[in-house]
């Protein structure tokens, strides 16, 4: 398998880039095999090649914006009297680390802006690691040879999650502090070893010993963690060249000389320099302006409406971000089980519901995710991308992952959904006879309460996306029947390796 | 894209060739096992101290549990240290107040785990799990950790308490019984009476069970 790129072929290494001093001069030095520069970037009509390089650029600019906040924070836990700019809090005893946040927010030039870049880039960065996700899976570029690539992009997707999560702690807010409990419960609710694990990764109670804690979330957060993701990242761009981009079939034009239209064994696209390079100049232009642009006009996490973290009492409509609403989702919609004591005392004496909601079933779902390139595994090796329509089992999996992950995000909401309930149902009743009736008989006469909506909840998180898989499947296969076609990416890869014998 | 050519050719030799490299391909085997066992012993063995000297180094703060947070006698306090008097809460209002141990030499023992629910209703609301013994002029005491996820129960619903973490409700006229939501147990209740003057709340035990989710 070579790499061929439609105008960098044709030249001799030593012609190359004569005309750039820098070039000559590192040649010169370091003997440079310049076919890097001609790495080829394949045609795609629809952008979606470029969300990996989304995530990878809201990384550097968290790298950036994290170094600003770094040399600003403080972390520790003690008490200072807080003499800055948020009258609220004027002369009153606040943890150092909320008080730096502040000072940072509030009287820093510029430090509001950095702070929300930051929060926003955190949001995109596993935004665009999910999207760009979907883009591998849906069509079917984890196959084989590319299955160990993916494992390195799921991990770095569950890494990211954790890096999240450490860093929502640091401000020290009541809000974030009780996320944090929330997790720190959980690391507890790991049958046998949950207790050790939790004081291996926190190395303290929290909130009680949060003098030990905040530092050590600290560590984790800016360097422990970043550097494992730099360190993957790294592998995963490594594999990416070694392996090269899977390409769309669809997008390769015959031409004279060229490869033929069906044969895999070449990557077809625009060289990186110069070429790619500009649209990643460009990619990465618009991923700093869009966040800023969110930073300026959509502010989160504004500490003052929280207040410092007070382990005594625990802030109405307390969540976690987007990201893991999926896991509060399953905590809050995993019911008590019958059994319980006998169930918790043969895993160590947790919490039953706690371990299946906040453990067992999100360690599935990423093993699941991590080794799906085994499920739906490729004997031979395949270069071009499928067409998600042309994959019925696959895609179905797919949407009913897509579907179950937004249920419990929803699940995860459901005091939200009692409300939305609640004025749905009032409006009903205003229409009377039979209306009323049936708005009484599903939320009674007290109000719509987060109980009244538990059970349909559960029950959709379950159904509807085993009926949403099952739709997409039987119409995808029934669609495959009649025209008889097959994948043509498999086909090629067949192809290929009936060639190769 | 590999050839069979190296296999093939094996089958030309003689018997006794191949026997040999049999037991050569096993020795070496096992010299391999071995060495991966001695290594990984090696490494394991450092990152097994580390691990520890981590684990041995974490600040384990509560030494506190269930049966030594209150004891007979222990004044409850509110926030600022003050004791709670008799008339803290409208007589059968309803309403509720975060409270906590006293502790020794005055001051409130103010920790995720000690915190505590203190509620007024009519003396006849109560019944069903409530233990009415240790409720007293309507007062009844539960800890306001979340048997669920550790969170403080501080919201209502209704007159029931609510969790705002995962919305487990409580009923706290029944004993902190679970109403719904995932919570997998009662709040404990805090037995609680007067004292001689008639003035201040006491606990008169210890809570009745573990606090908050495991203990």
């Amino acid at each position: 398998m070579s790499t061929n790129t439609e105008d960098a072929n044709a030249t001799d290494s030593d012609e190359k880039y004569e005309r750039s001093r820098v070039y000559q001069w590192l040649d010169d030095r370091l003997d440079l095999d310049d076919t890097f520069l001609g790495k080829a970037f394949p045609e795609d009509s629809y952008g979606s090649f470029l969300l990996g390089e989304v995530s990878l650029f809201s990384f550097a600019i968290l790298v950036l914006t994290g170094t600003f906040l770094g040399l600003l924070y403080n972390p520790s836990a003690a008490a200072v009297t807080y003499d800055g700019r948020v009258a609220e809090f004027a002369g009153k005893e606040v943890p150092a680390a909320f008080a730096s946040v502040l000072k940072i927010t509030y009287d820093v030039q510029f430090g509001m802006t950095l702070r929300m870049v930051h929060h926003w880039a955190a949001y995109l960065f596993v935004a665009a690691m999910g999207l760009h996700m979907m883009r591998v899976f849906f069509t079917g570029a984890y196959r084989n040879p590319r299955e160990l690539n993916w494992m390195v992009g799921s991990a770095l997707l569950f890494i990211g999650l954790i890096e999240g999560f450490l860093g929502y702690a640091l401000p020290f807010d009541n809000y974030g502090a009780t996320a944090t409990s929330i997790g720190f419960q959980l690391a507890g609710a790991i049958p046998f070893i949950g207790t050790e694990v939790k004081f291996l990764v926190f190395g303290g109670t929290w909130p009680a010993a949060a003098d030990a804690v905040i530092p050590r979330m600290f560590f984790l957060h800016v360097f422990l963690v970043p550097l494992l993701i730099g360190g993957l990242i790294a592998v995963h761009m490594l594999l990416l060249i070694r392996q090269k981009h899977t390409e769309q079939q669809g997008e390769r034009h015959d031409h004279a000389g060229g490869p033929e239209k069906e044969d895999q064994s070449f990557v077809v696209g625009t060289p990186l320099f110069p070429n790619q390079v500009v649209v990643t100049m460009l990619v990465f232009l618009m991923t700093l302006g869009t966040l800023f642009l969110l930073a300026g006009f959509f502010p989160v996490q504004r500490l003052p409406i929280w207040g410092p973290s007070d382990p005594t009492s625990t802030p109405q409509n307390v969540g976690p971000d987007w990201y893991f609403m999926w896991v509060f989702g399953m905590l809050k919609l995993v019911p008590d089980l019958p059994y319980h004591e006998a169930i918790s005392s043969a895993l160590g004496g947790v919490s039953v519901a706690e371990f299946l909601g906040g453990v067992f079933l999100p360690t599935i779902t990423a093993i699941v995710l991590a080794l799906w390139p085994f499920v739906d595994y490729s004997e031979r090796a395949v270069h071009f991308t499928a067409d998600p329509i042309e994959r019925p089992l696959p895609t179905a999996v797919g949407v009913g992952a897509v579907v179950f992950i937004l249920m419990l995000s929803i699940g995860g909401m459901n005091a939200t959904v009692a409300t939305i309930v609640a004025g749905f149902t009032n409006w009903l009743s205003g229409y009377g006879g039979v209306f009323a009736d049936f708005a009484t008989w599903w939320v009674g006469t007290d109000g719509v309460g987060t109980g009244d909506v538990q059970l349909p909840l559960q029950i959709l998180t379950v159904g509807l996306p085993i009926v949403e898989a099952v739709i997409v499947y039987v119409m995808l296969s029934r669609r495959q029947q009649r025209k008889g076609t097959e994948d043509p990416s498999e086909a090629a890869a067949m192809r290929a390796a009936t060639q190769d014998d | 894209m590999s050839t069979n050519d190296e296999d093939t050719t094996d089958d030309a030799e003689p018997f006794e060739g191949r026997e040999r490299d049999a037991l050569v391909e096993t020795r070496r085997n096992a010299a391999k096992l071995f060495a991966g066992i001695a290594g990984a012993a090696a490494i394991g063995s450092f990152a097994v101290n580390g691990l520890a000297g981590i684990n041995s180094a974490a600040v384990k703060a509560e030494s506190l549990n269930y049966e030594t947070i209150y004891v007979k006698g222990t004044h409850l306090v509110d926030g600022d240290g003050n004791r709670v008097g008799v008339d803290a809460l409208e007589a059968g209002s309803g309403n509720t107040m975060d409270v906590f141990p006293e502790k020794e030499g005055g001051g409130a023992l103010k920790t995720a785990q000690t915190t505590t629910l203190l509620v007024r209703f009519e003396e006849s609301a109560y019944g069903g799990e409530t233990e009415v013994d240790w409720t007293t002029q309507g007062y009844a005491a539960y800890s306001k950790v979340c048997t669920h996820a550790g969170c403080q129960v501080s919201g209502r619903e209704g007159k029931n308490l609510k969790c705002p973490c995962h919305q487990s409700v409580f009923d706290p006229t029944n004993g902190c019984k679970v109403v719904s939501g995932p919570a997998p147990r009662a709040l404990p209740q805090l037995p609680i009476g007067v004292t001689e003057d008639g003035k201040l709340l006491v606990a008169t035990g210890h809570f009745e069970g573990p606090i908050g989710p495991s203990e």
